[in-house]
Order: C-alpha cells, then sequence, then structure tokens
C-alpha cells in the first residue's frame, strides 16, 4: 500500500509539474499586460522598463525556473493588476466558491440521491422516466440562460430572491441551484445505476425474502452497499462544482476564483492566471488520490493492477 | 429505443441539412430598422418573420436553421475526433503498457487536471476566437476521458483468453487491436460519445457567453442565446428559440446516451 | 381611526427636515484592482476618485473648474503654475488641506510610482513649492493639457495620514477630501461611501452609496428592474435600448470618444504604398455606412456619426462646416472605382469581442457596395496589443475607441506614440506645432484654426460614432444626475426623488 501511495503521488507531482508548464507557456504567448497598466501617452522605452520592472524582459526558461522556485515556497509572484501576492488574492476569493460550490453539492446529495434510488426501485416506471428527465433537463440547457431566467423568473417577476451578489442564504439560493441543477444528472445517473447493481445482488434478495420490510431492504441494506460508488462520485463531482462555477459566478456577481481567474486571463494577469490553474490541478490532483487511494484499500487488485 | 428523441435528432438534422432551402432569409443579413421583431403571434409580430427578428434585425428562424447546422456539425466534428483519438490513445496506453501507457497516462492525466473552460479562455486569446480553433481547443481538452475508459477496457479484455490465441496463432499488434479491442471498446466508445454532443454544444455555449466561442457573422446556438441575453428581459424570443434548440438537441442525445448505455451495460463506466 | 392616522402621518412628514435619501445602491461592472492607492487611478479611478478631490476638475471637455485650488496660473514659458489653495477643506480624518499634502502627492518621487501619467514622469516634473498658501509646481518642458489630463485626474492624500498609516493602512481605511468618505470595503463585493458632511463644495444629497460589482450587464439590467440597483453603470451599447425599454433613462456619462476605422499599414511612417494610403477609399468605408441608422435604432440615440478624428464635433469650438459624411453608396462606389476597385475590395476586418455588433453592422453595410470584409474578433487586450504594438502584419483594418476630446487626443497623431492611428510626416508635423503651444486660449485657435480643416483634408482614420464612454441607467430613485466630474462620478451632483 505504501508503495503504491508513493507511487500515486510522484505521479500526481509530475503531473502538476506538467501542468505549471502548460500554464505558464499559455499565459505568455497571450501577449502581456502592459496595455492595461500603461497610460496611451506612454513611449515605447515606457513599455520597455515596465517589462522590466516585471521581469516579464527575461527568457521564457529563466522566467519560468524563477516562478518555480518561487511556487515551491508557496510565493506565486504579485498580482500585476491587484499588486498583491496572486496566492493571497487566490484564497482571499476561495470560501466564496466552496460556499457555493458546497452548497450546490448540497442541494444534489438531497435531490439527487433519494430521486436516483427511487428511480432504481421504481426503474421504467413513470416516477423513474420524469425525474430522469427532469435532472438531464439540468444538463442539457446553457448555464447562463437557465441562471437568467431564474432570475427573471425568482427576482424580477416574483420578487422572492434577490438577483445577484454575496450575502445571506437568499442569495445563495438561485446560483446554488443554477448551478447544482448541472450535477443533479450524473449523481442521480450513478445512484440509480449502483442502486441497480445492488438490488440484482444475492444479499438484497436475501434481505428480501428474509421479510425485511421493503424500505428498510433498500435504505439500510441496498443503499448503504451503493454508497461506496456514490462517494467516489461525489469526490469528482466536488472538482466539477469549483472549476464549472465560472459561468455561474459571472451571471450572479458571485465573487468567487471562477470569475477571478477569467478576468485575470482577459487582463493578462498571469501570476494570479498561474496560482489559479495550478491551485486548482492540486485540487484536482489530490482527490483524485484520495479517490484512488480509497478504491485500492476496498479492492486490493487495483494495487498490483 | 426512445423514439422522442431520435425524432428529435432527425428534426434538428434535417433542419440542419436542409437549412438553404428552408431559411426564409439569409441568416446574416442584418434590418437595423426592425430589431426586435416578435414572433408572428404576438402584437406587432408579422409572418416575414415566423419567430421573430434578433438585436440587429436578423431573421430568428433563419438564424436557427443555420446556427444548427454549426453547433452540430461542431459537436459531432468534435466528438468524433475524441472518439477516434481517444480510442486510439487509450487502446495503444492499454495494450502495450510499460512506458506508452505511463507517458500516454500521464499526459491525460494533465488534460484532466486543467480547468477546461479558463485554459480555452487562455488558447483562444493566444490563437484568437474562429470556428477551427474552437473545434481545436475542445477536442484538445476532452479526449483523454475516453482515453481513460478505453485503456481500462483494453487491459481487461487484453487478459482475455481469444486474445491470449490469436496472439499465440500470430497475429499481430495491429491485428490485434483491430479485430478483438476494438470492437469490444466500441459499445463504451459510443455511448460516451452520443452523451459528449450535449456537452459539446454546452461548452461552445459557454465560450460564447465568455466572449469567445465561435465568432460573428456565424450563427451558433449557443452564440444566439449568449448574445440574446442582453435583451432576454423585453425580447426573450431572442434567446428562447435557441435556448429550447440546445435543451431539445442535448435532452435527446442524453436520453439516448442513457439508452444506449442501458443496452449496451458496459460496466467499466458506471463509475 | 384611520383619519387620526393620516394627520399623524401629516404632521410628521411636516415636522422632518427636507428628507435626505437614505441609502442608493450603484451597479457597476467592476471595481478594478480594488485598492485604494490613489496612484493606481487609472484602474479604478470611479471609485478612489469619488474619495479624494483634485486641485482642479475637469466637468466636461474643456470645462475646468476649481476644486481643491481656487484657481490656476501658468507663467510665461508654461514651465510654472500655481495653484491657490481653498482654505477650510478638511480631510474625512479631520485634518485640514495644507500645502504640505499637495506636495506630498505630486513629489516627483511619488508621482514616478502614478499608474500612467507618463508626460510628467521621468523628472519632468522638477519640484513642488509652497508660497504660503499657494503650491507652484516646476515643469521642464511644458505639457500641454497637463489640467485636462494629469491634475484633474490625480486626488490630493493627506500626507500625515499616509505617514502614520503607511500604504497598507490606507489602503484599509482611505481618506481623501471628496464630497464622500469611506464606509465599508468587501472585496469583491460591494464598497459603501457616506456623504462628507464637512465637504467644502455642493453638499452631497444621498446619504450613502453602495457600490456593488455585478461583471453581467444582463444581471444589472435585472437589479435596476427589481430596485436592488438604483444606478448602473454600462459600457456604451445593447443595453442602451434595453434601459429604454423598462422606461428607465439612460444618461450619458464620460469623455467623448470614438469608434473609429484604423489601417495597419498606415500605422507606421516608414510604410510601403498600400491600398489605404488613398484617401478615396478611407472615404468610401465611412460613405457606406448608415451611421445615422446605427446611431439610432442600435445605440438609441446615444451615439451620433462622427466627423472628424480628435476632436469631437460636440466641443465647444468645433466648426460645424465639417460635417460628418453622409450615408452615400453611389458616392461610395465610384470613389473605390476612381480609387482603382471598380469590383470592390476585400480586407481582414479586426474588432474586438466587446465590439461586436457594430463590427457585423459595417461588415454587413459594406458588403452592399462590394466590399469583403473577413471580421476577425480579439479579446479587447489582445487588439490593443495588435494595435499599440504593431504585432499584426498585413493592410488590416482596424475598428477601435479612442477618445476625442481636443488636444489631450492630438496624441493619435503623433507616430512616436504608441496609440498613433495614423502616422505620417503631416500629422506629426501637426502634433509638434499644436505641441508647442502652451497658451490654453491659442491651443483652440489651433484646433480649429489648423488642425480642424488638416483632418479633413488628410482624413487619416475614419471615425465611425461618437458618443460617451458609458450609459448611467437611473432606476426611480432618483430624480436627476446631469452633472458630472469627468474622472469620478460626481456623486454630490446626484439628485435622489
Amino acid at each position: 500500500m505504501a508503495r503504491y501511495l508513493a507511487a500515486r503521488i510522484l505521479q500526481g507531482l509530475v503531473t502538476l509539474l506538467a501542468v505549471s508548464v502548460v500554464v505558464f507557456v499559455l499565459s505568455r504567448l497571450s501577449g502581456d499586460p502592459l496595455t492595461l497598466i500603461m497610460d496611451p501617452m506612454s513611449t515605447k522605452a515606457d513599455l520597455a522598463r515596465e517589462l522590466a520592472r516585471l521581469g516579464l524582459d527575461r527568457s521564457y526558461p529563466e522566467q519560468y525556473a524563477i516562478f518555480l522556485l518561487n511556487a515551491l515556497h508557496g510565493d506565486f509572484g504579485q498580482s500585476i493588476f491587484f499588486k498583491r501576492g496572486a496566492f493571497e488574492v487566490f484564497l482571499e476569493k476561495l470560501p466564496a466558491t466552496l460556499e457555493l460550490g458546497g452548497t450546490a453539492m448540497a442541494v444534489s446529495i438531497l435531490i439527487a440521491i433519494p430521486v436516483g434510488v427511487l428511480s432504481a426501485v421504481h426503474q421504467g416506471g413513470w416516477f423513474d422516466r420524469i425525474a430522469r428527465l427532469a435532472a438531464l433537463t439540468g444538463q442539457s440547457a446553457p448555464v447562463f440562460w437557465i441562471g437568467l431566467v431564474l432570475i427573471l423568473l425568482f427576482s424580477v417577476t416574483l420578487g422572492w430572491l434577490p438577483t445577484a451578489g454575496r450575502g445571506s442564504w437568499r442569495n445563495l439560493v438561485l446560483p446554488a441551484i443554477t448551478l447544482g441543477w448541472y450535477g443533479n444528472a450524473f449523481l442521480m445517473r450513478i445512484t440509480r445505476s449502483a442502486m441497480l447493481d445492488v438490488l440484482d445482488t444475492d444479499y438484497v434478495k436475501l434481505a428480501r425474502l428474509e421479510g425485511l420490510a421493503e424500505r428498510r431492504v433498500i435504505w439500510k441494506h441496498a443503499f448503504k452497499n451503493a454508497a461506496t460508488s456514490i462517494v467516489t462520485t461525489l469526490g469528482l463531482m466536488s472538482i466539477s462544482l469549483v472549476t464549472g462555477a465560472v459561468v455561474t459566478e459571472t451571471v450572479f456577481a458571485w465573487p468567487g476564483v471562477g470569475r477571478l481567474t477569467v478576468d485575470a486571463i482577459f487582463q493578462r494577469d498571469f501570476p494570479v492566471v498561474q496560482a489559479a490553474v495550478i491551485l486548482i490541478a492540486v485540487m484536482v490532483v489530490a482527490v483524485n488520490l484520495a479517490v484512488d487511494v480509497v478504491y485500492a484499500w476496498i479492492d486490493p487488485r487495483v494495487r498490483f493492477g | 429505443m426512445p423514439w422522442g428523441s431520435a425524432l428529435i435528432l432527425l428534426a434538428a438534422l434535417a433542419g440542419a441539412l436542409l437549412a438553404p432551402w428552408l431559411a426564409p432569409y439569409d441568416p446574416d443579413q442584418v434590418d437595423v430598422l426592425h430589431r426586435f421583431t416578435p414572433p408572428f403571434w404576438l402584437d406587432g409580430g408579422s409572418v416575414e418573420h415566423l419567430l421573430g427578428s434578433d438585436d440587429l434585425g436578423r431573421d430568428l428562424l433563419s438564424r436557427l436553421l443555420f446556427g444548427g447546422r454549426v453547433s452540430m456539425l461542431v459537436a459531432v466534428v468534435c466528438v468524433s475526433s475524441d472518439a477516434m483519438l481517444g480510442t486510439l490513445i487509450g487502446m495503444l496506453a492499454g495494450y502495450l503498457g510499460g512506458w506508452v501507457d505511463a507517458a500516454l497516462m500521464r499526459v491525460a492525466d494533465v488534460m484532466l487536471a486543467l480547468p477546461y473552460l479558463l485554459i480555452a479562455l487562455v488558447v483562444v486569446s493566444v490563437l484568437g476566437a474562429s470556428l477551427v480553433n474552437v473545434v481545436v481547443i475542445i477536442v484538445a481538452l476532452r479526449w483523454a476521458g475516453l482515453a481513460r475508459i478505453v485503456r481500462g477496457e483494453t487491459l481487461g479484455i487484453k487478459q482475455r483468453d481469444y486474445v491470449a490465441l490469436a496472439r499465440v496463432g500470430g497475429v499481430g499488434r495491429a491485428g490485434i487491436l483491430l479485430r478483438h479491442v476494438l470492437p469490444n471498446v466500441m459499445n463504451s466508445v459510443i455511448v460516451v460519445s452520443t452523451l459528449g454532443v450535449g456537452t459539446v454544444i454546452l461548452f461552445e455555449s459557454a465560450l460564447s457567453f465568455l466572449g469567445v466561442g465561435v465568432p460573428p457573422p456565424t450563427a451558433t446556438w449557443g452564440g444566439m442565446v449568449a448574445d440574446g441575453r442582453g435583451s432576454i428581459g423585453s425580447a426573450w424570443w431572442v434567446s428562447l428559440f435557441p435556448g429550447l434548440a440546445i435543451t431539445a438537441v442535448c435532452l435527446a442525445c442524453n436520453l439516448l446516451g442513457d439508452w444506449l448505455r442501458e443496452v449496451f451495460d458496459p460496466k467499466s463506466m458506471r463509475a | 381611526m384611520r383619519r387620526i392616522l393620516m394627520t399623524g402621518a401629516a404632521l410628521a412628514a411636516l415636522a422632518a427636515p427636507p428628507a435626505m435619501a437614505q441609502s442608493l445602491v450603484f451597479a457597476i461592472n467592476n471595481l478594478g484592482a480594488e485598492t485604494w492607492w490613489p496612484q493606481d487611478i487609472s484602474q479604478n479611478k470611479y471609485i478612489t476618485s469619488n474619495l479624494g478631490d483634485p486641485l482642479i476638475r475637469l466637468a466636461a471637455p474643456y470645462s475646468l473648474e476649481p476644486a481643491l485650488a481656487t484657481g490656476w496660473s501658468m507663467s510665461e514659458d508654461g514651465l510654472s503654475y500655481s495653484f491657490p489653495l481653498r482654505a477650510g477643506v478638511v480631510f474625512h480624518d479631520g485634518s485640514p488641506l495644507t500645502p504640505d499634502d499637495v506636495m506630498f502627492t505630486f513629489a516627483p518621487a511619488n508621482v514616478e510610482k502614478f499608474v500612467g501619467f507618463s508626460a510628467i514622469k521621468g523628472g519632468n516634473l522638477v519640484s513642488i513649492e509652497a508660497q504660503g498658501s499657494t503650491v507652484v509646481m516646476h515643469l521642464k518642458s511644458p505639457v500641454p493639457a497637463l489640467m485636462d489630463n494629469y491634475i484633474s485626474r490625480a486626488s490630493i492624500w493627506p500626507k500625515a495620514y499616509v505617514e502614520r498609516f503607511g500604504i497598507e493602512g490606507f489602503n484599509k481605511r482611505p481618506v481623501g477630501a471628496g464630497p464622500f468618505r469611506f464606509v465599508e470595503h468587501v472585496k469583491g463585493q460591494h464598497v459603501k461611501l457616506a456623504a462628507w458632511e464637512r465637504y467644502y463644495g455642493d453638499q452631497p444629497q444621498v446619504k450613502e452609496i453602495t457600490f456593488r460589482v455585478i461583471p453581467e450587464a444582463a444581471t444589472r439590467i435585472a437589479m435596476l428592474r427589481t430596485g436592488e440597483a438604483d444606478i448602473t453603470y454600462n459600457e456604451i451599447g445593447a443595453t442602451t435600448g434595453e434601459l429604454k425599454k423598462y422606461a428607465m433613462r439612460g444618461q450619458p456619462y464620460g469623455q467623448p470618444a470614438q469608434a473609429a476605422l484604423i489601417f495597419n499599414s498606415l500605422l507606421n511612417p516608414e510604410r510601403s504604398p498600400g491600398r489605404f494610403d488613398d484617401i478615396r477609399v478611407r472615404q468610401a468605408l465611412t460613405l457606406a455606412v448608415d451611421r445615422k441608422v446605427i446611431a439610432d435604432a442600435v445605440y438609441f440615440g446615444a451615439a451620433t456619426p462622427a466627423a472628424l478624428p480628435v476632436v469631437g464635433t460636440r466641443m465647444p469650438f468645433y466648426d460645424t462646416k465639417f460635417a460628418p459624411l453622409p450615408h452615400d453608396v453611389a458616392r461610395a462606389k465610384k470613389l473605390l472605382a476612381d480609387a482603382g476597385y471598380p469590383q470592390g475590395m476585400q480586407f481582414d476586418f479586426v474588432a474586438a469581442t466587446t465590439n461586436k455588433d457594430l463590427a457585423v453592422l459595417l461588415v454587413s453595410f459594406w458588403q452592399r457596395v462590394g466590399i469583403k470584409a473577413n471580421l476577425n474578433l480579439l479579446d479587447p487586450v489582445s487588439l490593443s496589443r495588435a494595435w499599440w504594438q504593431r504585432t499584426l502584419q498585413g493592410d488590416q483594418v482596424m475598428l477601435v475607441g479612442g477618445l476625442a476630446n481636443g488636444m489631450a487626443s492630438a496624441v493619435y497623431i503623433n507616430s512616436k506614440s504608441q496609440v498613433a492611428m495614423y502616422a505620417s510626416p503631416a500629422t506629426d508635423t501637426l502634433f509638434a506645432q499644436g505641441m508647442a503651444i502652451i497658451d490654453p486660449a491659442k491651443q483652440i485657435t489651433w484646433l480649429h484654426d489648423t488642425l480642424l480643416p488638416a483632418m479633413n483634408d488628410l482624413y487619416p482614420i475614419a471615425p465611425v460614432l461618437e458618443y460617451q464612454e458609458g450609459v448611467l441607467g437611473l432606476g426611480p430613485k432618483v430624480k436627476s444626475w446631469d452633472r458630472f466630474d469627468l474622472h469620478s462620478f460626481g456623486l454630490q451632483w446626484l439628485v435622489p426623488k
């Protein structure tokens, strides 16, 4: 197990290194932030001076080496736009994203898991059909459009909820639904098929034969066994909620990392772009590692596979 | 077989293919004096623009037909390229193993670890927005997921007796991959690709929302919804019709993919 | 019972002092860098400048008004400026404004740290001194439009406060002498300002203003409709029409700006002859477009056809004989034919994604005179880079935005500046000539007598539309807002209902 873990961690580090090269090169190729921070009257000499001040006049390998050495110490450089540490800027926006992502996930769990279980139990019935249709609709429409339609309906027309911004729980409702609905179909599908698998096993059939109440069979016996794949799915979903929040954050003016990174990309604020992409990749690698380790722990064959 | 889904997809496909004959107008023809004409059944609407006109006075029906063409073309090209790339890489990695496997899977890891929408934005700011660039970006960012699945299945198939027999019988690597592995991974590839159509259409619309999708004057459904959002309160039809088209086609693909999944039942794809 | 209650209410209304709206919400597209450091003004000038006032205010193009200084005078050679300071001005921390504060703000070492301000950087601002309550600034070489471009953009900040709390402390609790004082700032979400009771100028009529950052324009409009926002700031464009639909007022705001066509092959002084050297081709591109229709239908009158670069038609000294070119397809075709393109022409047309609608409209109008423009959209920074750093090869046509406020915009015809829209010995000579004139009154005469006719004869770039940078959407709680400071919002003139 220790060896497997070590190998997986090494793989993760190699992945992160490669991600850092990719984002470094791509952002450098996208130009420079000078047009945004210089005033139009400045001359070529002013531009050159500013480039040198930002360290952008050095060769790419040199810039990358400096960046990497600092990043290993947790220093992702100064944000060109915010004039503060890029890591600090990212961390400042992270709680908002986690709050939105966490709520969206809670919405998904509360809706998708029970519906998935019931769908499996009533496989092919009307409940199954309607539930799947409703879940899939969330995965079938542009997120920004759903968001704007929800605003029009619940904020403008009915006046029940605030339109945008972060604050009380009421601000959280619309963006969480918008973001959570997208993941619903995925989670529901996994729950449903995991349940179908378990319901088909002798173990559950036996429980039924023993005369246990159907409700008890489903929730106590079947669901407990289906839970492993559901939990790993939740792990993978947590990533897509962080990276997928870009559009939702924009529509609802939610001050999270997605919007921060989009702005940074448009402003060519390289340190923030690098910090955000690499830190998101760190989260992805960590979650994948955790999922793999859980798998390996449950199923020893994986370790040697 | 979900007949409803099949019907929707057929209708969308027919509309796209026959767009030049069905569309009443040139989809890019602007008419600034007749902006935001409502659909014909509303006050102020007319049969001249059955579904109304958009913010530059372009006929919405015509744009819907031509936009479907581009949206579905993008989806089909991306999904089939991903299918080929992902299947090839997945099979090679799974079958050859060793350093080839390690190298290919590390590349796949990197692609999967990148926040795809953000990376797409960076790449567009390097290459500029164009139809071809959007397709290239989507393909580059999406093949890895399928490659993982195909690799996993290939690993399993490799252990089977008939593969071992074929190998003993002197069948070359290419032969085994084509004759024995490929047919067995096809189910997963088809299911993933069907589900992928919707994802690609939505991805393009998200790019349009952020201003870097397929550029005008080319109409795409995603771009139409994105353009119409500015007037979503007053001229709702501009974003509603393309939005409904996207939803219908994506829903149909998702239902079809779900159905195929149950028919083929590839266990490896459940998690 | 009801009667009594009503009388009570009426009595209460009579007894209440003149109502001051408690609080208004202002939805804006972004808060900039979210630092309060006044040196960063090029990025979030709208927010910082409401806290701190400049010495001289730019109320409208060519309309300077005294602010912290009661006026200014310039030496004959244009190298020394005197600013007599207003007495009795108090910063938000209660300390009085002194010459020290001004000298601190414009200390040469501090000026070097300003974002932008290149004309007074690099040692051009030699020294600043106090003579009683008057501050005198000395330059090495004269800077035309010094007031409009620089002095009116720089808020004065309190020396003692900054020195005591440092930049960090200042950023947490910024202090200025402007009409509103700082209350609260939640990063990425909102900024709350409150009226400064001891403001020296016109008293603010709103007690509290909360700026909220709402990046998506459609969401801002929705907030205006629900009453969650009372004012929105929108860049000029499609949302202008949306405001009209909901019977919200759209108030043009900001510097006079133009959308213009520039030609990549004409950006370098050393160039080989090309298609767009011919003025007839440039004029044809303008004549082919019905700009009046675009301005009315798409911008709802918030834009008008533009006539000449650098000097907008609404400048007080504009000469109306230089009217915008009309929409004349026949003449456009004839000019093209005369220039050697009877079959029309084809070119690559580069525009910013934010200017998509206008670009698409231009392409479609050009199509009608046989011009095929291949539209290539870039994100705004890529476009500025292509223009400022000349990264494109070829004779593309670019749709760009620029200011058109007279002398301060003359930089567009100077081939040495990175924002040159047109480079030629003729325009360089013009630029040098104009820059040599230090006296503002003589500058105006020169603009009127020399520059306008020269621009008309050269037609160096093809201006398309002119407008102000943005449009303020005003909700029902706002009575009126029609006076501004071009470098801040001028919140003290916002009149609530």
